[in-house]
């Protein structure tokens, strides 16, 4: 993987050094052009008109879900369309509703964005159910008493990759356990998919869920995973056009899925832009894009490791492409406008994770996080950056 | 080297280290806490208020914050010190941004706004006996 040559295809890349990717992925020109392209020439509708440009762009759309079917080991009707992770996550909170009953146990973790974790508090609201909580102790996952917390649990919801710390979760083993006791499982793959293999059948999830914003695509579109034995038996968690089988004034059917959890016009220039995304990915192979990330972020820690108004917040040796980090004096907010100055975009506060930073004792982070555009200009100008906090704001360990 | 105009003047970074008005006033009228959710910051008001005159005579602050949220809090107490409850109501974001001397951006005004939406909620909830939001934890 040549990343000089690579980070051409980035407008914004070559403008700032762009860390905030686990935020949102700069888009390369194959995906800006895509959706040019697509919308210049086969913008109609899709599943309904019968005139040629429809077919096309129908035919455009479901190539994209056979794409990403490929991409992460599963089949096409699988692959649901949504906006985004937490719509996706969300969906399954309404949809396994029926399965839910009082005195059940729903589960998930300390660890979680809000998204994973909110949608399943209002569950448990809704139908009396139990949230039980997986306990993060020095920013792993404490997963001591994770068979006595499967016991009555139906679901176990849990992410792969920390979005605040950037832990990775040992999530086969952990849904293997779940699986065989009789609970749902489902993944919160937003910030492993951009540069892990993912494979839905060997994860052992019954449910993934990711967003295209973080892996180069246009924003509204993401991806809902649903394995087949449980997409038949669970329920639609919206309707309207395109999702049904028949209609009458009192009562509908539905069709089969994944259609029938695609009510409505879906967001089709997000779809293409998805497909252009994940044949980026795989024309740079998602095994090169794993190295540089994890070659690039180590090279942050080791650097930011050398100052010693900087404390990484984060387990021993992290692997993911996520950089957590506080500076002895400086709010993080300040930090990242400071850095700012220097343009450099990190994310700074609770990143949507507010147990989890009460958990490390922090009000909030500093979060640089690396992509495939990242190089090693990149990490002298955060270091520098740093530095400069620590100077204006004259604090010393 | 920092390449646009710094959010971080002299003025803000010496507020933020040496604040005058970060203290409890224990006979304070007005008391009020309320968060930045979006960053974790926390401001509580303390004022003193001649009801029959409606003059705010005496303010200070607590909390924990970023730099621009405490010298925000700092400028806001030598502003509206003395002012007439009805002065201190009309202070907006144009207002405060004029007091700290920045520009800020949609994000970092939320900083800024923090002490000033306090301190209305405080005298509205104090004075008008309606729920201002927020709540007094100390």
């Amino acid at each position: 993987m040549s990343n000089s040559k690579l980070k051409k295809d980035f407008p914004i890349a070559g403008k700032t050094h762009y860390l905030d990717s686990a935020a949102m992925a700069l888009k390369p020109r194959q995906v800006i052009e895509s959706v040019k392209k697509f919308m210049e020439e086969s913008s109609v509708n899709v599943n309904r008109g019968l005139y040629t440009i429809a077919e096309k762009a129908t035919e455009i759309f479901e190539s994209s879900r056979e794409n990403t079917a490929k991409f992460i080991g599963a089949k096409p009707e699988e692959i649901i369309h949504t906006s985004g992770t937490t719509m996706g996550i969300n969906a399954l909170a309404y949809s396994l509703q029926p399965k839910i009953k009082k005195g059940d146990i729903v589960l998930t973790t300390e660890m979680e964005h809000h998204s994973n974790l909110v949608p399943w508090q209002e569950l448990c609201n809704r139908t009396g159910a139990t949230l039980k909580i997986i306990p993060v102790k020095n920013f792993v996952l404490d997963t001591e008493n994770f068979g006595a917390m499967l016991k009555n649990a139906k679901i176990f919801s849990c992410t792969h990759i920390s979005n605040a710390i950037g832990s990775i979760n040992p999530i086969k083993e952990l849904f293997k356990k779940a699986k065989d006791s009789g609970t749902i499982t489902i993944l919160d793959a937003a910030q492993s998919v951009p540069h892990t293999k993912i494979n839905v059948k060997k994860i052992g999830c019954d449910a993934l869920v990711f967003s295209g914003h973080k892996i180069m695509a246009p924003t509204g579109i993401g991806i809902l995973y649903v394995s087949k034995e449980h997409e038949e038996e669970i329920d639609p968690f919206f309707y309207g056009g395109k999702m049904i089988n028949s209609v009458e004034l009192k009562k509908s059917s539905w069709t089969s899925p994944p259609n029938k959890f695609e009510a409505g016009t879906p967001n089709i220039e997000g779809a293409v832009g998805l497909k252009s995304a994940i044949d980026y990915i795989k024309k740079t192979g998602i095994e090169e894009i794993e190295n540089h990330v994890g070659k690039i972020s180590r090279k942050i820690r080791e650097e930011l490791s050398k100052i010693p108004e900087v404390k990484i917040q984060q387990e021993e040796n992290p692997k993911s492409s996520i950089i957590s980090f506080t500076i002895k004096g400086v709010h993080p907010h300040d930090a990242a406008s400071i850095l700012n100055e220097h343009n450099i975009c990190v994310r700074a506060g609770h990143h949507c994770a507010m147990p989890l930073m009460k958990n490390i004792g922090v009000i909030g982070t500093i979060r640089a996080s690396t992509y495939m555009y990242n190089d090693t200009e990149d990490v002298n100008a955060l270091v520098n950056g740093v530095n400069d906090c620590i100077k204006l704001f004259g604090v010393k360990k | 080297m920092i390449s646009q105009q710094s959010l971080f003047s002299e003025e803000i970074l010496y507020l933020n280290k040496n604040p005058n008005h970060k203290k409890i006033i224990q006979n304070a009228n007005v008391k009020y806490n309320d968060e930045n959710p979006s960053c974790g910051d926390s401001i509580t008001i303390f004022a003193k208020v001649d009801k029959t005159k409606n003059i705010l005579e005496e303010i200070s602050w607590d909390g924990k914050g970023c730099a621009i949220s405490q010298a925000s809090a700092e400028l806001l107490c030598e502003e509206v010190s003395g002012k007439k409850i009805k002065e201190v109501m009309k202070i907006d974001s144009k207002k405060i941004t004029e007091i700290l001397g920045l520009e800020l951006g949609v994000v970092r005004i939320k900083c800024a706004m923090l002490p000033i939406a306090v301190l209305k909620k405080g005298i509205i909830k104090t004075f008008y006996n309606t729920n201002g939001g927020g709540k007094y934890e100390k």
